[in-house]
């Protein structure tokens, strides 16, 4: 019982994804990104992105100078991610792998990476599929290595709350309209994060509280 | 809590073209044991709901997959409903523990986007297509998992086409209304009820309409209108011009609800690429018409030196495109004007005997 014009309009999201993100995050995804290679991301680090969406984030770290294996479960964003990768002669440094966070178990060895690095997944992904990750992202990440999470957030304050709210559900829904992207609040990582062994070094929250970065480092 | 279930409810059915998500996870019904049938859906909360009211008098279990709040057919397509999902649920869900077999029964309209290899890879589960409609599922349960032609085809009955035709619709007349009630403030109450008047009658009427195609059905009905029209201004009936207004304003509002008459039926293709290409839209933003139009224009080719008879086209297409021909042991693409390209035999075919000709 579905609408065909619905699917057809859905099967061609990917192409909007970018402009969706810019739209209803005011920038902030893109901030934070950068963010994360100029702070955290290092010459000659392997990078790992979980979710790496039209491979924006990957391309970046991969111009600092750093190895990237960057994996998402759409074909479709990954298409887009590869052209990119090659319009920016990238393709010795970037490895993108179709497949979904819940498969990591299978493709990675342990202590692999310096860091694993994720924007607005984690908030897409349930408290089970948060609690596999996480322990995952443990498991392959090196000694003293970082995982740099940032994602949107429920502000603490209630007025915070509410200013966002009310800013937010009308921009969502035109957002969601006009590019089939949307964004979710992530609730608890911190909690998730520390069960699976990381130590928190590091919370930044930024935009009316709304956005936040989280950098966590396997002992 | 009940409350934000009926509202969730409300949202779900008036506003289709919104993803409305529930946690994904394993429910439970009845007293399933080791052997009790594990079936899967998407995390719409609409599609779980329905669901829900099939299952309850099973033993059974319905593991909820994480589709972003997407019913089955549009996130199979949309890149939603994918192995992934699938991956994902059975690996966080224990369900490995819960039963002895190895058989996950996905929704027959799941299979354009499911890559069943891929699953069986990661979590060791074999996939088999299940009925297209929950409706089906007990009498599917009670033939020992054994689907009939009637199963496997999608159907458009009255109760479908009101709820397709509102679910769809709403979001549409909300943004007339809108821009209405800004520069036409005199006419709203005129529009809102013309509006959904004009939904349950083309919805409803839907197969009694005269046309093939979708946009001739709409053709045929402003051509009514224009008649209308002309019989109520020449006698000069009404002098305010009111009753003219009035069908004015349904020629704009048949074209609206009516723009993609085809593709909100399951029966047909969209039509909407291809009207568009032809007058020379080809593209806005990032929406390529001119390139899907042709996809509109593609049919299935069959490549009988590939085919291995399995079966599995016949089984899944919900249009009935396939017939096996038992005295010579071959598949053969017999109606392919009922095809909609969904692709599921495409995705599905084991032997790759199946592509798509653009």
């Amino acid at each position: 019982m579905a609408s065909y014009v619905f699917m057809k309009i859905l099967e061609s999201a990917p192409q909007r994804y970018d402009m969706g993100i810019n739209l209803i995050s005011f920038g902030q995804g893109r901030r934070m990104q950068q963010e994360i290679v100029e702070e955290y991301v290092h010459k000659s680090n392997q990078v790992l992105e979980i979710g790496c969406g039209t491979g924006t984030l990957a391309i970046s770290c991969a111009k600092k100078g750093a190895s990237v294996v960057a994996f998402d479960k759409s074909s479709q964003m990954l298409a887009i991610a590869e052209r990119k990768v090659r319009e920016h002669n990238l393709i010795e440094k970037i490895q993108l792998e179709e497949m979904g966070a819940i498969e990591m178990e299978k493709a990675f060895n342990d202590n692999t990476f310096d860091r694993i690095v994720s924007t607005l997944v984690f908030s897409e992904l349930y408290a089970d599929e948060q609690k596999y990750v996480l322990s995952q992202a443990y498991r392959i990440l090196r000694p003293n290595g970082l995982i740099i999470i940032a994602d949107e957030v429920k502000p603490r304050s209630s007025w915070k709350r509410i200013v966002h709210s009310s800013i937010r559900i009308p921009l969502a829904l035109i957002t969601y309209l006009f590019t089939q992207t949307s964004t979710k609040a992530l609730e608890d990582i911190k909690g998730p994060m520390t069960n699976a062994g990381f130590k928190i070094i590091r919370e930044r929250r930024s935009f009316i509280d709304s956005f936040a970065l989280f950098v966590g480092q396997k002992e | 809590m009940k409350f934000k279930e009926i509202l969730r409810t409300f949202f779900g059915t008036f506003f289709r073209l919104m993803p409305l998500s529930v946690e994904p996870g394993v429910r439970i019904f009845g007293n399933p044991h080791k052997n009790s049938p594990v079936f899967v859906t998407a995390n719409f909360d609409l599609t779980v709901k329905r669901l829900t009211q099939y299952l309850k008098n099973q033993d059974c279990y319905l593991l909820v997959a994480p589709t972003n709040g997407i019913n089955v057919w549009c996130a199979a397509r949309g890149s939603n409903f994918t192995a992934h999902s699938v991956i994902s649920v059975v690996k966080t869900s224990s369900i490995n523990e819960k039963v002895a077999h190895r058989t996950l029964i996905l929704p027959q309209l799941s299979a354009p986007g499911i890559d069943v290899k891929l699953v069986k890879r990661e979590t060791g589960w074999d996939c088999k297509f299940g009925p297209v409609y929950a409706q089906d599922i007990p009498e599917y349960v009670a033939d020992g998992l054994e689907k009939t032609d009637k199963m496997r085809r999608v159907r458009w009955p009255f109760t479908d086409r009101i709820d397709v035709g509102i679910g769809i619709s709403t979001t549409f007349l909300i943004f007339i209304l809108i821009i209405i009630g800004f520069f036409l403030k005199d006419w709203l109450a005129e529009v809102i009820v013309l509006g959904w008047g004009l939904v349950f009658l083309m919805y409803g009427l839907h197969p009694f309409i005269p046309g093939k195609s979708g946009w001739r059905k709409i053709l045929f009905l402003e051509i009514l209108i224009v008649i209308g029209v002309i019989y109520f201004t020449f006698p000069a009936i009404d002098q305010t011009k009111y009753i003219q207004n009035l069908f004015l304003i349904a020629m704009g509002l048949i074209l609206i609800i009516g723009i993609d008459f085809d593709g909100a039926t399951p029966l047909q293709k969209s039509q909407f690429d291809l009207i568009l290409d032809k007058i020379g839209i080809q593209k806005l933003g990032n929406i390529k018409f001119g390139s899907r139009s042709k996809i509109v224009n593609s049919e299935i080719v069959l490549d009988q030196s590939k085919c291995t008879k399995c079966g599995m086209c016949y089984d899944i297409c919900p249009k009935g495109v396939f017939e096996m021909v038992e005295e010579h042991k071959k598949m053969l693409n017999k109606y392919p004007e009922k095809c909609v390209t969904c692709e599921a035999c495409v995705s599905q075919c084991f032997t790759g005997a199946l592509t798509l000709r653009v």
